[in-house]
C-alpha cells in the first residue's frame, strides 16, 4: 500500500483541534495505531495534571474521508463509598 | 580580515572561555563553516572525524530505534562541542547529529584538538569540566524522559531552544519538535495548543515564538532548571544567558 497522508482531528474539552497539516503513514493500519498512541499520550499527559477526559481523535484520509474515531477513556469503578 | 574570523570562532562560550594563548594554540586548527537545516554531520556507526564547537547553529543528537522512533538525547548550541565526547576511543557516532537550526561552528579535527588538549593543561581542565556537566545533562534527560509528562518536556525542550538562538522565534515544526520528544506529531499540536492558549508561545508557519519565557519555565519540569545550573556552576558564563524581559 503506497503512503497516503491523514489527518487527525482531536476534541479538547468543547472545541476540536483541526489538523491541517496531517502525517504521512505507509498504511491506514498503521495511521490508526498512530492515532491511538497519540490518544494514549495525550492522555497520559492530561492525567498528569488530574484531568481524567476521554480523548477523541477522529481520523481523516486525503480526501477528506472520516476513517474513523479512536477514544482513549479512562474508567474509576469505586468498590467502597468515596470518603 | 583575520580578525573577522578570529571573533566569529570566539562566539562559542568555550572558546571565548579560554585564555588568549590557549586560544592561540588551538585557533590556527579551526575551520569556520556553515550548517544548513536539516544536514547530517554523521549517522549512527559513522567515523566521527571533527569536533564542532558551535556559534548559532544548534545540533541535536538523535537516537534512532529500530522501528524508525526517534528521541532527541543531548542538544548543543553555543555552550558546547558535538562529536567529541560520546566516542572517545571507536570514534563511531552513537546516534545521528542533525542541524536544527542553521548557522555557523568552528570545527576541528578530532586528532588535532587531541594534540592540542595534551599540551595545554587549561583547555584540558575546561574540557573535563564540560564533559562532568554534560554527563550531568544526559543524567537529568534520562529521568526526565522516563518520568515527566510531554507538555513539561515539550516546555524544557522549546526553552533549551530559545537559550540557544538569536531572539525569540524559533524555527519549530510539531513534526520535528515530536520526533525531538519521542511522541506523535498530533500530541505535540495538542500540547502546543494547550500552551498557546496559555499565553506561552505563539505558533507560526514552522515557527514557535515564545512569548512569556517566566511562564514557560514555570510550565516545564524541574529538569530545565537543574541542567541550566550545572552548566552555570561547571562552566560559568558558557552557558547562555537568558534573554533580558
Amino acid at each position: 500500500m503506497a503512503v497516503a497522508r491523514y489527518y487527525f482531528d482531536i476534541q479538547d474539552r468543547a472545541q476540536v483541534v483541526r489538523d491541517d497539516e496531517g502525517s504521512e503513514f505507509d498504511s491506514l493500519d498503521a495511521a490508526v495505531s498512530g492515532a491511538a498512541r497519540s490518544a494514549a499520550e495525550i492522555g497520559t499527559s492530561w492525567l498528569a495534571r488530574g484531568d481524567f477526559s476521554d480523548v477523541v481523535i477522529e481520523v481523516r484520509d486525503e480526501h477528506g474521508w472520516r476513517v474513523c474515531t479512536v477514544t482513549a477513556s479512562m474508567k474509576i469503578n469505586w468498590h467502597t463509598p468515596q470518603p | 580580515m583575520a580578525q573577522v574570523v578570529n571573533a566569529s570562532h570566539r562566539s562559542n562560550r568555550l572558546l571565548a572561555a579560554l585564555e588568549p594563548e590557549d586560544f592561540a594554540a588551538i585557533e590556527p586548527h579551526l575551520e569556520l563553516v556553515e550548517l544548513t537545516r536539516g544536514q547530517i554531520l554523521y549517522d549512527a556507526g559513522e567515523l566521527i572525524s571533527h569536533a564542532y564547537f558551535l556559534h548559532n547553529a544548534i545540533i541535536s543528537l538523535v537516537n534512532i530505534m529500530e522501528d524508525g522512533s526517534t528521541n532527541e538525547v543531548v542538544t548543543y548550541g553555543r555552550e558546547g562541542v558535538a562529536g567529541l565526547l560520546s566516542a572517545l576511543v571507536t570514534r563511531e557516532a552513537f546516534g545521528r547529529y542533525i542541524v536544527q537550526v542553521a548557522g555557523t561552528a568552528s570545527r576541528i579535527a578530532f586528532e588535532r584538538l587531541n594534540e592540542v588538549r595534551i599540551t595545554c593543561p587549561s583547555l584540558q581542565l575546561l574540557i573535563m569540566r564540560y564533559v562532568e556537566a554534560f554527563i550531568a545533562q544526559m543524567f537529568q534527560t534520562l529521568s526526565c524522559n522516563a518520568l515527566h509528562p510531554v507538555e513539561a518536556r515539550c516546555c524544557r525542550w522549546i526553552l533549551s531552544m530559545h537559550d540557544r538562538v538569536d531572539g525569540d522565534t524559533l524555527p519549530l515544526t510539531h513534526e520535528v519538535l515530536a520526533e525531538m520528544l519521542g511522541v506523535q506529531r498530533s500530541t505535540v499540536s495538542v500540547v502546543a495548543r494547550t500552551l498557546q492558549t496559555a499565553g506561552l508561545i505563539q505558533q507560526g508557519r514552522g515557527t514557535i515564538t515564545v512569548t512569556d519565557r517566566a511562564g514557560l519555565e514555570g510550565a516545564a519540569c524541574e529538569c530545565y532548571g537543574k541542567i541550566r545550573r550545572v552548566y552555570q556552576r561547571l562552566l560559568p558564563c558558557t552557558y547562555p544567558q537568558p534573554p533580558p524581559k
